[in-house]
């Protein structure tokens, strides 16, 4: 027999076996190999396990060139988050003293206004404040910060508005004694007083907390002035003239509140 | 024991191209390629005999049917006989030619068990059998290197 028929012969042997097995193990193909998987597949599953591993470290590669770049952004980001932060932090200062003013002092908060100028003149003082008409500021709009009255507007412009503050020479308040009543009306000293006038029968004595009173209406009630340092007879007693020092530091503030006009 | 190495590092490197091959694309054939290094240096009747092993093995591998891959590879090791007697030794283009050759005989042999046993063909277009002949082909060039000037089986 020839190499070529017995090449064949074994060929069609083969083939024949092959499509033997195949429809006698067809009902049985998984089981069976897995059954024989702890013999067959540990290689594989080998160059599996390395393959995974060089795949991915080719990928931390690849993610590690990313890095720079990312990293580069998330710095920016990050930078650019932290001035939000801060402008937030401030927003949010500003507006709790706000709140603590509309609790404490008067409910009408018109708005919040930056601190951006002051009278430099010498002969007044007043404060130049970086919101205006714009902004619903208009005159006669009581001005305030959380320790204290700081004024009142008296000028508005469309991006700015000027208040004459308690220390101004033309600044008139009406103060009563947080703890005794009585009314009487409070005029700038420059540079850092007041000078309140009561009637001889009102009990004001150094210490005393002055409050708005209402008599001239310009101001809600209540709201704290200044702290009596002195008390004097004048006009052969017919007046008693109290000195107070403003509770607010008018050269610190960076922002007031500005409330509704009564 | 240089079958059996060979063997082995099919094995590894099969495992090891799984993960790294893109997806969607058919992995190349190691176990055609050394059933025809196997063929390439040995008698038919251990070519042949080996390559139906390999299939088997394969299909154990593959949690497949057994005897697809079986007859597959028989039929490409008996096609690369067939090719090979008619093609002069160490010609390039003879090499391409067998490959190619046995190449189609596996898919053949693939397509004769799936008609034995009525399955249904899998969606395979002749794309797909050309990408895997290509992926294929350069480690059946690197095994014909590996393997030195040919002996006559």
């Amino acid at each position: 027999m020839s190499e070529r028929a017995l090449r064949r012969g074994l060929f069609l042997f083969l083939l024949l076996l092959g499509l033997t097995l195949a429809a006698l193990t067809r009902p049985l193909a998984p089981r069976v190999a897995l059954t024989l998987s702890p013999l067959t597949a540990p290689l594989p599953a080998l160059g599996h396990r390395l393959g995974q591993n060089l795949g991915a470290g080719l990928a931390a590669l690849l993610d590690r060139r990313d890095l720079y770049g990312e990293n580069r952004r998330l710095q920016a980001r990050v930078a650019e988050l932290e001035t939000e932060n801060r402008r937030l932090l401030r927003e949010v200062e500003r507006l709790s003293r706000a709140l603590e003013v509309r609790r404490a002092q008067a409910p009408g908060v018109v708005a919040v206004a930056p601190v951006v100028g002051e009278d430099l003149s010498g002969l007044y003082r007043r404060l130049v404040l970086g919101l205006g008409e714009r902004d619903g500021l208009r005159v006669g709009m009581p001005v305030t910060a959380p320790e204290g009255l700081v004024g009142l507007v008296v000028e508005v412009g469309e991006r700015q508005a000027l208040v004459r503050t308690l220390l101004d020479p033309e600044s008139q308040v009406g103060v009563r004694p947080e703890k005794s009543p009585g009314r009487g009306v409070a005029r700038g000293a420059p540079p850092d007083h007041l000078v309140a006038d009561f009637p001889p029968t009102v009990k004001v004595a150094p210490g005393d907390l002055l409050l708005t009173g209402s008599p001239l209406g310009l101001f809600p009630d209540g709201i704290p002035v200044g702290r009596v340092e002195r008390v004097e007879r004048v006009q052969g007693g017919l007046k008693q003239r109290a000195w107070a020092k403003p509770l607010v530091e008018l050269s610190l503030l960076e922002e007031v509140i500005v409330l509704r006009p009564l | 024991m240089k079958p059996l190495l060979a063997l082995l590092a099919t094995l590894l490197i099969s495992g090891l191209l799984s993960p790294l091959w893109p997806p969607g694309l058919l992995a190349p054939d190691l176990f055609l390629v050394l059933a025809l290094w196997y063929a390439r240096s040995r008698p038919y009747y251990l070519g042949l005999t080996g390559a139906f092993l390999l299939g088997l093995l394969q299909d154990l591998l593959g949690f497949g049917l057994l005897g697809v891959h079986a007859v597959g590879l028989l039929s490409a090791s008996y096609a690369f006989y067939a090719a090979s007697r008619r093609l002069a030794a160490g010609e390039s283009l003879g090499a391409l030619f067998a490959f190619l050759w046995a190449f189609l005989a596996k898919w053949a042999g693939y397509f004769l068990v799936a008609y034995w046993l009525r399955l249904d063909l899998p969606p395979l277009v002749p794309l797909d059998l050309l990408q895997e002949g290509l992926f294929t082909l350069p480690f059946y060039l690197l095994a014909l290197r590996l393997a030195g000037p040919r002996r006559e089986p």
